[in-house]
């Protein structure tokens, strides 16, 4: 028997931002490449037929950060304290609005809610619990510490009680929400200061935000310690990845470096995937991010995420591909391994 | 030509086009990615005006310069994103070879155009128009190397003074790595249209000749045939698997030695990852012991899953009479490096067969080489820090063993190697966190729960052997039993929601193993011993509810059939049959109160 990832379906969201021209608005649709037809339809203004996308919800432009959060986020949240691991991904381009989400209804409303759940758990009997959180960030397959600015490099191990874990990254233990912040507010900071230090650009790394929620109930001696993850991932802008993943049949080139035939082994991997059913190993691993959040991704996770497209029409070409991906992304059934890979 | 500009100036200009075009728009910021390759563009234009006939050479010679900058324009245009532009250069620079194309002085430059505009159509997508560009690129390799054979000018040369042209040795080198690439695209040509074959093989000799031209870092290609055997793995190829493997391995012990001086700038870039990649290639080779010692086991099976001894005497016959002779015409097309790497190449492949095992002997051979590759993948991959690759690992000793098994044909031996398995697995699986590893808790339930049913089986066969069941054999087959259960309900309590509640349909991926389980366990209750004609009755009727299950889930979900039908179809029979017996048992019980 052998089984591949599987789990709940991955929900997919989709939140419209406005227009940096607000101008625009005045002139009824005109200027923008879709509308929001209800709270899980959405019409892009595609010729020579309009294009239907279904979401599990679709934000307007009016939607609040309060009630994205509710529809959204909250179910995520609150389970992760219930012991499930969770992952909340933004996606898009640059400018959509990503990290306008992310920041506030992501991570400011979610430690918000994770600490009223936190309190409220708290008072209850029996149980003590601990809450941590790390932030790191992704670039160019390398992991860097965001809240330790001096770091550099940092390697992705596994544990068998824990999971995957990155070996070395701080993790902050957190007493309040407000401090939870103050240390994601830091973290954010680096990544900035990181951007212009290292010419590395913020949309074209992905960084993660974990909490780790950790409780522990003494049942008769014996004690029993369950903890769970709140993955938050800002993901690279999606006008990155079209570069290099989505270019379709283009021939990778043969390096500078004299000897450098790079790409072969990707070649190869690819034509051993083909021979399914049989045992095979594979000497490529899968990038950082996916290995960092398989194991909180199988299974009994919940995962979302929220597709931001900006309206103008000028991003048609944007707009369209990711609500494409989200599209994709609801018929994949949690293979989130396979669905980061298509990314 | 023009004043002032002779003959050592165009060639200066024409060198600094290529530093600025190849090294110093590295260093180009990102604000203006293309400076440096918009000054090369100016300088080959300027070099273009001052070219005339007037030179030494004549027209012929001219051609060729022109054809020269022609092809460096259509670079320069592709990479600074122009392909319109860019084409038209290169279709020029071909044109103006098309007669002298076969010849030394354009053969080199002539494949690279094609090469390059092979690139260009697969960044349009045409993927079609760029494999003919490429093949006959290949083709004039072929054509040229059977016609002349020399080694020809490289197209830098054509500006260069005579005292710093090239030497043969050069020359045939950079010849040859331009045609190296043409087969390095065609691999990723026909990968892309699916032709999974035939990428292969360029991938092959793409490799090939990185050997052959010293074109290579040993760890990124060992890594490269070790991930080429799997492909072949997957066809049944053995005998090229492991000829990669034996290649790879050869190759791996060169890392780290002190490159010669000409490449002292170019380190291997991945050193620290030495002991990783060696775990890998490990890792490659287990699989390849694996896949040889399940494919022989298929060919020897009967319909039973036992080794079939007339298939077994057949297939011995035959081998004798194929011996070699197929192998060593298939032999000769794939062979990796020149005679010393080639002879260790072969030491290697020595050490393990690669024809099927059709015995005992012949397979534990071969199940040894695996697992001492298994001892050495483990070196690097620990369960602390790899806990995935590591159980991964694991669960091939395991299968190691479970194909061992099916040669063995003493029982009691046979089901100690499955204790082995059980051994290996069973500790792994009590410290795993399924909140983590669900996947591979599942994996690990499933496969104890038919290890512990498999010998449960081979018990009860033992036991019918003897004239009568002793106690202790007794024993023996209920705890086994109780063993297989208790892993089979684990695994069925892992598909259970937060609340407990079992799915009321299952999800397709856990569909078939869920019905085993459920099929196995009704099984396993159908064997438990007992003298206890009460608990008997409990048994059976345990069993019963089991079979019901299936009959009923495949009666509401028929979609559900195709994947157990085997299953299903004894279920139902059970279902009908068992009934009947447990009434014919309850009145022998009351007929003795």
């Amino acid at each position: 028997h052998l089984f591949s990832v599987e789990g709940d379906a991955i929900k997919v969201f989709v939140r419209v931002r406005p227009p940096s021209d607000r101008t625009v608005l005045t002139d009824g649709d005109h200027g923008l490449c879709l509308s929001v037809l209800s709270s899980n339809t959405i019409r892009l203004h595609s010729k020579p037929e309009p294009k239907i996308f279904t979401f599990d919800y679709v934000a307007n432009m009016e939607t609040t950060q309060e009630s994205v959060f509710s529809s959204v986020a909250k179910n995520i949240v609150e389970s992760c304290m219930n012991g499930y691991n969770g992952t909340i991904f933004a996606y898009g381009q640059t400018g959509s609005g990503k990290t306008f989400t992310m920041m506030d209804v992501g991570c400011h409303l979610g430690i918000r809610n994770v600490y009223v759940n936190y309190c409220v758990f708290q008072a209850g009997s029996g149980k003590s619990f601990l809450c941590k959180c790390s932030f790191i960030e992704i670039y160019n397959e390398q992991i860097f510490d965001l809240l330790d600015s001096a770091s550099a490099g940092l390697f992705l191990r596994e544990h068998i009680k824990k999971g995957v874990f990155v070996d070395g990254a701080v993790e902050q233990v957190l007493s309040s929400a407000a401090e939870a912040y103050q240390v994601l507010t830091t973290g954010w900071r680096n990544r900035r200061v990181a951007s212009t230090s290292m010419n590395r650009e913020s949309s074209r790394s992905h960084a993660v935000f974990t909490i780790t929620v950790e409780s522990m109930e003494k049942n008769n001696e014996v004690v029993n310690i369950r903890s769970s993850l709140l993955n938050l991932v800002d993901l690279a802008g999606s006008e990155r990845q079209k570069d290099t993943h989505t270019e379709g049949l283009r021939l990778k080139e043969a390096g500078n470096i004299n000897r450098s035939l790079s790409c072969l082994g990707q070649v190869i991997t690819a034509l051993v995937d083909v021979g399914n059913g049989k045992q095979r190993h594979i000497c490529y691993r899968d990038s950082k991010l996916t290995f960092l959040l398989r194991d909180s991704l199988g299974g009994n996770a919940k995962t979302c995420i929220i597709a931001n497209v900006h309206p103008g029409s000028k991003c048609f070409g944007e707009t369209l591909s990711t609500l494409n991906f989200a599209q994709r992304a609801k018929l994949i059934k949690n293979k989130v391994r396979k669905l980061l890979c298509l990314y | 030509m023009a004043a002032g500009a002779g003959w050592p100036a165009v060639c200066e200009k024409f060198r600094a086009a290529r530093t600025l075009s190849a090294v110093e728009s590295l260093k180009d910021p990102e604000t203006e990615p293309y400076r440096s390759k918009y000054s090369a563009r100016a300088l080959l234009q300027e070099v273009k005006q001052l070219l005339s006939a007037a030179e030494e050479g004549g027209e012929a010679v001219l051609a060729v310069r022109r054809a020269v900058l022609e092809y460096e324009l259509g670079v320069n245009h592709t990479d600074t994103e122009e392909l319109s532009a860019g084409e038209e250069h290169l279709q020029r620079c071909t044109q103006l070879l098309e007669p002298h194309r076969l010849s030394p002085d354009c053969v080199s430059l002539y494949i690279q155009a094609q090469n390059n505009l092979g690139i260009l159509w697969s960044q349009r997508d045409e993927i079609e128009t760029a494999q003919t560009y490429l093949e006959s690129a290949e083709a004039l390799y072929n054509q040229y190397m059977k016609e002349d054979g020399n080694p020809p000018l490289d197209p830098s040369e054509h500006f260069m003074a005579e005292e710093e042209k090239l030497t043969d040795q050069e020359r045939s080198k950079r010849f040859e790595k331009a045609y190296t690439h043409t087969l390095y695209y065609l691999a990723q040509v026909y990968q892309h249209l699916d032709m999974i074959e035939k990428a292969a093989q360029y991938c092959h000799t793409t490799l090939k000749r990185q050997l052959e031209y010293c074109g290579y870092y040993p760890v990124e290609w060992a890594r490269n045939a070790a991930t080429l055997s799997q492909y072949y793995l997957s066809k049944e190829c053995f005998m090229e698997a492991r000829h990669c493997l034996a290649a790879a391995s050869v190759i791996f012990s060169q890392a780290g030695q002190v490159p010669s001086a000409e490449d002292a700038d170019e380190t291997e870039p991945d050193q620290q990852d030495l002991p990783e990649r060696k775990g890998e290639i490990a890792r490659c080779w287990i699989k390849y012991c694996l896949n040889l010692l399940q494919s022989a086991r298929k060919l020897l099976e009967d319909n039973i899953g036992e080794l079939d001894p007339d298939r077994q005497l057949e297939l011995k016959a035959q081998r004798k009479k194929e011996e070699d002779e197929k192998e060593k015409g298939r032999k000769k097309a794939v062979l990796f490096g020149t005679s010393d790497i080639c002879d260790s190449v072969l030491a290697m492949e020595e050490k393990v067969s690669s024809v099927y095992p059709l015995d005992f002997q012949e397979a534990r051979e071969v199940f040894l080489v695996g697992q001492n590759y298994v001892q050495e993948a483990k070196e690097f991959f620990q369960v602390d820090g790899y806990v995935t690759d590591h159980i991964e690992i694991v669960q091939d000793h395991s299968a190691l063993f479970k194909v061992l098994a099916f040669f063995e044909e003493d029982y009691e031996r046979r089901c100690k190697m499955h204790k082995r398995r059980i051994d290996m697995l069973e500790p792994i699986y009590a410290d795993l966190n399924p909140q983590y590893y669900l996947l591979i808790c599942r994996q690990l339930q499933c496969e104890l729960a038919d290890t512990y049913y498999e010998m449960m089986d081979l018990k009860v066969a033992i036991g019918n052997r003897l004239e009568k069941l002793d106690s202790h054999t007794v024993k023996k087959i209920n705890s086994l039993a109780q063993f297989a259960i208790k892993y089979y309900e684990l695994f069925l309590d892992s598909l259970r929601n937060p609340d407990k509640v079992f799915p009321e349909k299952l999800e397709e991926d856990v569909l078939r193993p869920a019905m085993v389980a459920k099929f196995h366990i009704a099984r396993l209750y159908g064997k438990l011993i007992t003298s206890d004609s009460k608990k008997q009755l409990e048994n059976m009727q345990t069993s019963l509810e089991y079979y019901t299950f299936l009959v009923d889930y495949c009666e509401k979900y028929p979609d559900a059939v195709p994947a157990i039908e085997t299953e299903l179809e004894l279920s139902k029979e059970m279902v009908n049959l068992l009934p009947g017996s447990m009434e014919r048992l309850r009145a022998k019980v009351s007929s003795f109160v």
